[in-house]
């Protein structure tokens, strides 16, 4: 008997011990959701895209811990750094497989990827989930809203921008005797339309001819298609797409005079017909040695690209030497341009977990996070807080340079727009190696478009 | 020849067939289906019939691409793979076996080179500046090589990489050649000159009837170094059909991918090279080649 | 024909062959300059602190070869270590290597003798196949590593990239068998060998050296391939040397050339090496029967 009830309480206990334990087990057992995410520099700076998640998942997580919930979040980001061609490619094989294992729930690309990527049902619109954190949206600049729009809907959350802009060196200007008066106004005479493009050549020229830079490095610019080259068809006062039915515009008139304009500056000796096989970074070591007068199609982040290795050129140095404005309009009197190219965070049609993702990618666009962002690789502030925030109040270059923003636009949401500005820049540089005449470009491009586009584009 | 016989051949021949099929044919298959869709982006087959081969009887680029083709296919392969192989096969193969050797390596060093350090080294050599490699040793200030001889570069540029299979492959069966042949010719008074004319090169010919052949349709479908090196231009005038596909279905930097267009422009590649590949079959009398075996018994 | 013939020709010969391969070393010398100064260009760059222009290096410095033991890109934590990825490419090259030998070896010695109705067709299509460039196939590609559950690896490009080179290889490796004399086969199986048995302990070790032609080849399309691995692999685990490389010349931040110049060195070191290992035998390769001169 007497082992009996020994054995009855042993068990007894160890039936307690077990239930108060896994009771406090439970307490403990938490629930972790893990969130997916690509991202993209390519360039090592813009990391902070990719580490961005990663705080705003951290600082969820101590929320969470604060008022003892029993869930956590964890970031599972890729970061790729070879190019965007390969970024895009393997983003849309995997997005086309719609297997939710194969696919993340953050996506951060350019926006010109929304096009494409909405009306092949890859992610969803984002209106009613802005609503829900108006507060935090409402303090992002209106106008940027316009490139993460597609037929009216939301669909992407702005991560950064910039703006492009034109270059000049303040040394070279000195030494062809502009008096530094005339250099600080510069900026402000394109503003107001009274250096148009035309004088930049002649610009060119002059320093050209008084030996002040070789020949051939008065003007330089980018080798490779890019956004960047809309500015000039605004600049003529040409459009690329109707706000309307948001179809594709060729403006023939601008077009061809942009192409007239890139021969000039060849004919005119400032610019090497083969611009277009040189380099990226031969250009800006030449750039950074002081070898070329002007940079015409530069970006808002070369300045911080210019300070890191491996051309390492001081902030001191840069604001002596260095100066821009927004790309000069065409005639006496018109605005200047700028085009900005902004990043976007995108949720996915597949996604298990869309309002956690969410919630991740307003975390990381706090003013404090996009700002380390943003100063760290050379990009610009995209809510007005940050302006007032001290960190970007004080970076004297981010803030000047964030004026530019004034005179922006985008590239359009089509899913054609990337066609339309690699074959701008075929005519471009066949027009600049002498292969082909002005009118005979713009008329081979103008078929191509129609033949690829069809009822798309509108001619004009 | 009993039915088991079969049954062993077909066993022997299974891994290769069952490889080529799955990763060869039948991608194969699927993109010459894919060429009757006009699949982009959003990977739907929507067939289109025919469509996309008219498309490419309009699209103005075409002609001038053929043409390019043309000339870079023919040209490399004469000059380089065939020519110039066979030449450094017998030089290298007539010197001291390792000075031979010496320079065959040198010689297979651009085909072991990542293809983007080999398109570096070409870019700086081929630079417009005055730094460039050439420029510098031409004194010239500035001269754009690459606009202003686009073909030349493309052949020059893609025949060092051509040139080292042929040269391995001849020098190989060269060496193979029976020493009691040249012996006796060099016995019978033939110079060297005649030792290559008579000996040498009737006995090598299956090698090179193969890799004329072989090396043609390596020719129509690479396009990688012309990517690297001149982008197909300047203005499309060193653009291949290879390179006019994978730029119609990958473009270069964002995402216009016209998956239908360009499997179509790869059908109609792989169809000229069938031809091509009869046409050589036809000619160097592969059938030759299939001598029948002296053993049924298995 | 050949004449005249007597000894004091054949002598008088042997002082003309050394002048005359005095001659062909000097042209070989000539036209083999260019590849040797690109190379040294990028030798140099790999061990000079400075060199972008200019064939003088300044300054011995390793600073290129850091790769080796550390991140080269302090700005990005997660750049990977370059020895699981060359692990990696090892395997690559390897594993198309040793597939496409094993079954090139058998497939060819098929062809080659036995007679079986489809044979002629058979050889064809293997040429022919060779007209489809790879890369077009990559859409199709990737649904069918999908099925099979192998993207993002490395077996999946090896598997890839083994069905491409199958072909070249059969058409080798039959070339070598035809060479290969009846006598030595008929007597084996007349000791009473299986055909198998004949395949494998007579015929295989004589046609060695085909099969090290093929080796050097195969090794080389798995270690160099690029676009399938940058399409299916993205994960660094899943990386080849390739990619890597292709990593350092990114869209905008490539300007370290010395670090690419010895990231490339590091890479043709291993395929040079297993060239020359194999290359004592790539000196007897056949194609189409040398013997008997048709």
């Amino acid at each position: 008997m007497k082992s009996l009830k020994s054995l009855i309480s042993f068990v007894l206990v160890v039936i307690f011990v077990m239930s108060v334990a896994s009771f406090a087990l439970a307490q403990e057992e938490v629930k972790t959701i893990t969130i997916k995410a690509w991202t993209v520099g390519p360039d090592d700076p813009s990391i902070t895209r990719k580490t961005n998640l990663e705080e705003a998942a951290d600082r969820l997580n101590k929320y969470l811990e604060a008022i003892g919930a029993n869930i956590r979040v964890k970031m599972d980001a890729t970061f790729c750094t070879t190019k965007w061609a390969d970024f895009k490619r393997s983003n849309l094989l995997a997005l086309q497989s719609k297997d939710p294992e194969k696919i993340v729930d953050i996506v951060i690309t350019g926006h010109e990827d929304i096009g494409p990527y909405a009306m092949a049902d890859y992610i969803i619109p984002l209106d009613d989930y802005v609503a829900k954190y108006s507060e935090v949206y409402e303090d992002f600049f209106p106008a940027l809203w316009n490139c993460a729009k597609f037929k009216g809907e939301i669909w992407g959350i702005p991560q950064d921008t910039e703006c492009r802009i034109t270059w000049f060196r303040k040394d070279k200007l000195r030494a062809l005797g502009w008096s530094e008066e005339e250099i600080e106004n510069l900026p402000m005479k394109v503003e107001k339309g009274e250096f148009i493009l035309e004088d930049l050549a002649q610009l060119g020229k002059k320093m050209v001819d008084a030996g002040v830079v070789e020949k051939r490095k008065g003007i330089w610019h980018r080798p490779t298609p890019g956004t960047d080259w809309f500015q000039f068809i605004f600049s003529y006062g040409g459009e690329i797409s109707d706000p309307e039915t948001g179809k594709l515009v060729v403006d023939k008139n601008a077009t061809l005079k942009v192409l007239q304009y890139i021969k000039k500056l060849v004919d005119l000796g400032v610019t090497p017909g083969a611009m277009s096989q040189i380099a990226w970074s031969d250009i800006h070591t030449a750039w950074t040695k002081g070898e070329v007068g002007i940079f015409l199609t530069g970006g808002s982040w070369n300045w911080a690209e210019w300070q890191r290795d491996p051309y390492n050129v001081s902030e001191e140095d840069e604001w002596k030497n260095i100066g821009w404005f927004p790309i000069p309009a065409a005639v006496k009197g018109g605005k200047p341009v700028s085009v900005s190219h902004p990043i976007v965070h995108l949720i996915t049609k597949v996604s298990p977990h869309k309002d956690l993702a969410f919630l991740i990618v307003t975390l990381a666009s706090s003013i404090d996070l996009n700002t380390k962002h943003a100063l760290g690789s050379g990009h610009l502030a995209i809510r007005e807080s940050q302006l007032a925030f001290r960190p970007y109040a004080e970076a004297k270059y981010a803030k000047e340079v964030t004026k530019v923003l004034r005179y922006t636009n985008f590239a359009p949401n089509h899913a054609k727009a990337p066609f339309y500005w690699e074959t701008l820049f075929e005519a471009i540089a066949g027009v600049e190696t002498g292969e082909v005449g002005p009118e005979e470009a713009l008329n081979f491009w103008v078929e191509r478009m129609k033949s690829e586009l069809g009822d798309q584009v509108i001619v004009k | 020849m009993g039915g088991s016989a079969y049954l062993k051949i077909f066993l022997f021949l299974l891994p290769a067939i069952l490889f080529t099929v799955i990763f060869f044919i039948t991608p194969a298959v699927i993109t010459t289906i894919m060429g009757f869709t006009n699949m982009d982006y959003r990977f739907q087959w929507n067939f289109v019939g025919l469509y996309n081969y008219f498309k490419m009887l309009v699209d103005p680029l075409v002609p001038k691409i053929i043409l390019t083709t043309f000339v870079y296919t023919f040209g490399t392969l004469l000059i380089f793979n065939v020519a110039f192989g066979l030449i450094l096969a017998i030089l290298t193969t007539s010197i001291k076996e390792k000075n031979g050797i010496f320079f065959r390596t040198i010689w297979l060093l651009p085909r072991f080179t990542p293809p983007v350090v080999y398109g570096v080294i070409w870019l700086w050599i081929l630079s417009p500046m005055k730094e460039g490699l050439l420029n510098s040793f031409l004194g010239y200030d500035y001269m754009p090589w690459i606009s202003n001889f686009p073909w030349q570069v493309i052949i020059i540029t893609n025949g060092f990489i051509g040139a080292s299979m042929g040269m391995i492959i001849f020098a190989s069966a060269i060496k193979s050649i029976s020493k009691d042949y040249l012996w006796a010719a060099k016995v019978d008074g033939a110079s060297w000159l005649q030792e290559i004319g008579y000996i040498i090169l009737p006995m090598i010919r299956w090698p090179v009837a193969f890799i004329t052949a072989y090396q043609t349709l390596s020719l129509l479908t690479s396009y990688e170094y012309i990517l690297l090196i001149t982008e197909g231009g300047p203005y499309f005038k060193s653009t291949v059909w290879s390179l006019y596909s994978y730029k119609v279905a990958f473009s270069s930097y964002a995402g216009t991918y016209e998956f239908g267009y360009g499997a179509a422009l790869a059908t109609v590649l792989v169809i000229v090279g069938i031809i091509a590949s009869i046409f050589y079959w036809r000619i160097f009398k592969f059938k030759e080649m299939m001598e029948e075996p002296k053993i049924d018994v298995v | 024909m050949f004449k005249k013939s007597n000894n004091e020709k054949i002598n008088r010969r042997k002082r003309k062959v050394n002048f005359r391969e005095v001659g062909i070393f000097v042209f070989l010398i000539i036209i083999s300059v260019g590849i040797v100064l690109g190379y040294f260009w990028l030798f140099a760059g790999s061990f000079s602190g400075e060199l972008v222009y200019g064939i003088i290096p300044k300054g011995f410095s390793l600073k290129s070869w850091r790769f080796l033991w550390e991140n080269p890109f302090p700005g990005n934590p997660d750049w990977p270590s370059i020895w699981p990825i060359l692990f990696n490419t090892l395997y690559l090259g390897l594993g198309v290597t040793v597939i496409v030998v094993s079954v090139s070896t058998l497939a060819g010695y098929v062809i080659s003798r036995m007679k079986f109705p489809g044979r002629s067709f058979l050889l064809a299509s293997t040429l022919v196949l060779h007209a489809f460039p790879a890369i077009t196939l990559l859409i199709a590609l990737y649904y069918i590593l999908k099925a099979l559950n192998l993207l993002d690896t490395i077996t999946g490009v090896v598997l890839a990239k083994a069905g491409f080179f199958t072909p070249f290889g059969i058409w080798i490796m039959k070339g070598f068998f035809d060479g290969i004399s009846w006598d030595m086969e008929m007597s084996a199986l007349i000791d009473g060998a299986t055909r198998f048995q004949a395949w494998h302990k007579v015929m295989l070790p004589i046609v060695k050296p085909g099969i090290a032609a093929i080796s050097i080849f195969s090794f080389l399309m798995g270690w160099s391939e690029y676009i399938f691995v940058i399409t299916f692999n993205r994960s660094y685990s899943s990386w080849t040397l390739t990619s890597y490389i292709s990593a350092i010349v990114s869209d905008y931040r490539f300007s370290d050339y010395g670090l690419l110049a010895a990231v490339s060195l590091f890479y043709m070191v291993p395929v040079i090496l297993f060239f020359i290992f194999t290359q004592k035998y790539l000196m007897e390769i056949t194609l189409g029967g040398i013997k008997g001169g048709r």
